[in-house]
Order: C-alpha cells, then sequence, then structure tokens
C-alpha cells in the first residue's frame, strides 16, 4: 500500500517487509483523517458545483467519494499525486450521483418528494444560483467539469486533465465552449452587456 | 486557471467572477465538519468487513466447485453400487449353469475394468494406479 501524503503531491511507498501489520493499519488511519481535514471542504464545494447546487447531494458525493478512495487505497500506485486521484473519484461519484437522480426522476414520478433540505441555503441570490445551476447542467459533461474545475475550483488546466482523464487540449476546448455559452446563457453577468446597455 | 493555460480578457475574468460568487456553497461551520467526519468515520467503519468483496466471492466459487466435486463422486459410486448389484442379481437369478454363463455374458459392461476378473481388476488398479 502506498503510504499517503496528506499533502497534494508525493504519496511515498510504505514498506512491505514485515513490518507491523496493526501499526501500518493505524497509521495509515491516521494520515487519512489529516487527508480528509485537508480536502474535506474542497471536496465538498466542488460536489455541490458539480451536482447543482445541492447540499445533500454534495454531502453523499464527497462522503462516498472518501470512502472509495479508502477502499482503493491499496491499488493506488502514486501515477499521480493523492489529491489528484482522490478528486478524479470524486468527479466520477458526482457523475454517476447524477445518473442516478435522473434515473430515479425518471422513474419514480409518483413517488413522493424528497423532504426539503434542512441546511442553510447559500448565501447570495437564490435565483441567480438557480440559473448559474441550470446553464451548467445544460453544459456537455465534460465542458461542465472543465469549466467547474478550471474556473470555479482554481485546478490548473493540467490537473483539470489528469483528473477528468482528457487531454489537456480537450480541457482548453472545453473550458473556452462552456466560457462561451455560459456567456449567452448568462448575459446579465457579462460586463460586454453592461457597456452595450 | 493561470495565464499560462489559457489567457482570459478582463471581460471574461469579471463575468467568471460573478459566476463563481453567485455560484458558491455555503461555507461549512466547525459542527458540520464536525457532523460530517463522524459520519465519515460511520461509513469507513462499515466499509472494512466487506472491503475484499472478491475474496467472499473467491471462497464462495471453491466452496461451491468442492460441493460439486464431492457430489458428482457420490452419484458416481452410487452408479456403480447400482450397476454390480444388478449384475449380480441378474447372474444369480439365473436358474441354470447354462444360463448364468449367459447372463454374464450379456449383463450390459460400463466400465471396461467391469470385464476383468477381481484378480485381474486389482493387479490392473496396481498398475494404472486407479
Amino acid at each position: 500500500m502506498g503510504r499517503m501524503g496528506v499533502g497534494d503531491h508525493q504519496a511515498v511507498p510504505l514498506p512491505r517487509d514485515g513490518a507491523d501489520d496493526a501499526h501500518r493499519r493505524a497509521r495509515v488511519a491516521r494520515d487519512f483523517d489529516a487527508f480528509v481535514a485537508v480536502h474535506r471542504d474542497r471536496a465538498l464545494r466542488l460536489a455541490w458545483r458539480l451536482a447543482g447546487a445541492d447540499s445533500a447531494a454534495a454531502e453523499d458525493i464527497a462522503q462516498e467519494a472518501f470512502v472509495r478512495a479508502h477502499r482503493g487505497l491499496d491499488r493506488f500506485r502514486e501515477e499521480s499525486s493523492l489529491s489528484t486521484w482522490f478528486y478524479r473519484i470524486l468527479v466520477n461519484e458526482a457523475h454517476r450521483h447524477r445518473r442516478r437522480h435522473w434515473l430515479r426522476q425518471r422513474l419514480a414520478a409518483e413517488m413522493p418528494a424528497d423532504p426539503p433540505d434542512p441546511r442553510p441555503a447559500a448565501a447570495g441570490d437564490p435565483l441567480l444560483r438557480a440559473r448559474v445551476a441550470s446553464a451548467l447542467r445544460r453544459l456537455p459533461r465534460g465542458q461542465r467539469e472543465a469549466f467547474v474545475l478550471v474556473h470555479l475550483e482554481g485546478f490548473t488546466v493540467r490537473e483539470a486533465a489528469m483528473i477528468t482523464g482528457r487531454a489537456i487540449g480537450t480541457i482548453k476546448s472545453h473550458v473556452h465552449r462552456a466560457l462561451a455559452t455560459l456567456r449567452e446563457a448568462l448575459a446579465d453577468l457579462d460586463p460586454r452587456q453592461e457597456l452595450r446597455s | 486557471m493561470t495565464e499560462k493555460d489559457a489567457p482570459l480578457s478582463a471581460e471574461e475574468v469579471a463575468f467568471v467572477r460573478r459566476v463563481a460568487e453567485a455560484y458558491a456553497p455555503p461555507s461549512l461551520t466547525q459542527a458540520e465538519r464536525t457532523r460530517f467526519d463522524a459520519r465519515l468515520d460511520e461509513l469507513v467503519a462499515e466499509e472494512l468487513p466487506r472491503s475484499r468483496p472478491w475474496l467472499i466471492a473467491l471462497a464462495a466459487g471453491v466452496a461451491v466447485l468442492a460441493l460439486a466435486i464431492w457430489q458428482t463422486g457420490r452419484e458416481a459410486d452410487r452408479d456403480a453400487l447400482e450397476h454390480a448389484a444388478a449384475k449380480s442379481a441378474s447372474v444369480e437369478s439365473a436358474a441354470s449353469p447354462e444360463e448364468a454363463i449367459v447372463a454374464t455374458a450379456t449383463v450390459p459392461i460400463a466400465d471396461a475394468d467391469d470385464a476383468l476378473p477381481v484378480e485381474y481388476r486389482a493387479i490392473s488398479d496396481l498398475l494404472v494406479g486407479n
């Protein structure tokens, strides 16, 4: 098993010789807790943005991503940084969640709606937030993920490429197209429109 | 995005900033972080016993295979016993020595080794190792 680097990069491999297994597990558990502490907020924020501003869904996605990461630690082979690997899991989990949600909506139209989310709503204009969420939802998956990762979450194009498993050129193209589409859809947020009016 | 990745115009930067501000989740309170971590601990703890589903599937597969082999062996033994009993009964029920000879000769043979006398079969078993 690779030892988890708590920071963003370079996990150091654990010795596989006769080291005490319980001791090793305890160390992995400690490192995992530290990893969660470092990445929890960003994971929830990214999940929230990918899930269309749904706090309950974001929590489910982030929890599942952390659990999957914990489960897959044995297979983590340091081909990428631990954080990139984790965010790749999270982005895939967000996509899975989106598909499940879509399927549930299709199949269970007659079922009672989910209870209202007790969490406090995000600050700001809820209508504008809903419009942004809707505009993002209408983007193709690749463009949506690229835009959220690069422009809203501050990942570099290279990191976004590694997270999504796409080529750097593809990410650049996705980001460019997403930006153009969003500027049309949310024209009132575009400074160009202010200058024209 | 860094400028090196793909430079944005000032207008684009302003637009992106507005979108990011309008589409920002509520910041987490410490209580929410604690609750999140506690829930995650629960999920990980639940996960541990079933963290090796392939191992469970492999063990189940081996058990099924062993059961199937054992069952097949039992059925083969039973068939052999029934066959031997039928052969013996048909020979014993013959009224005369001639009929017994005919019965012995006409009993269907399930296995080539069955055609051998017992002593020869024992030698065959020793040499072939069955």
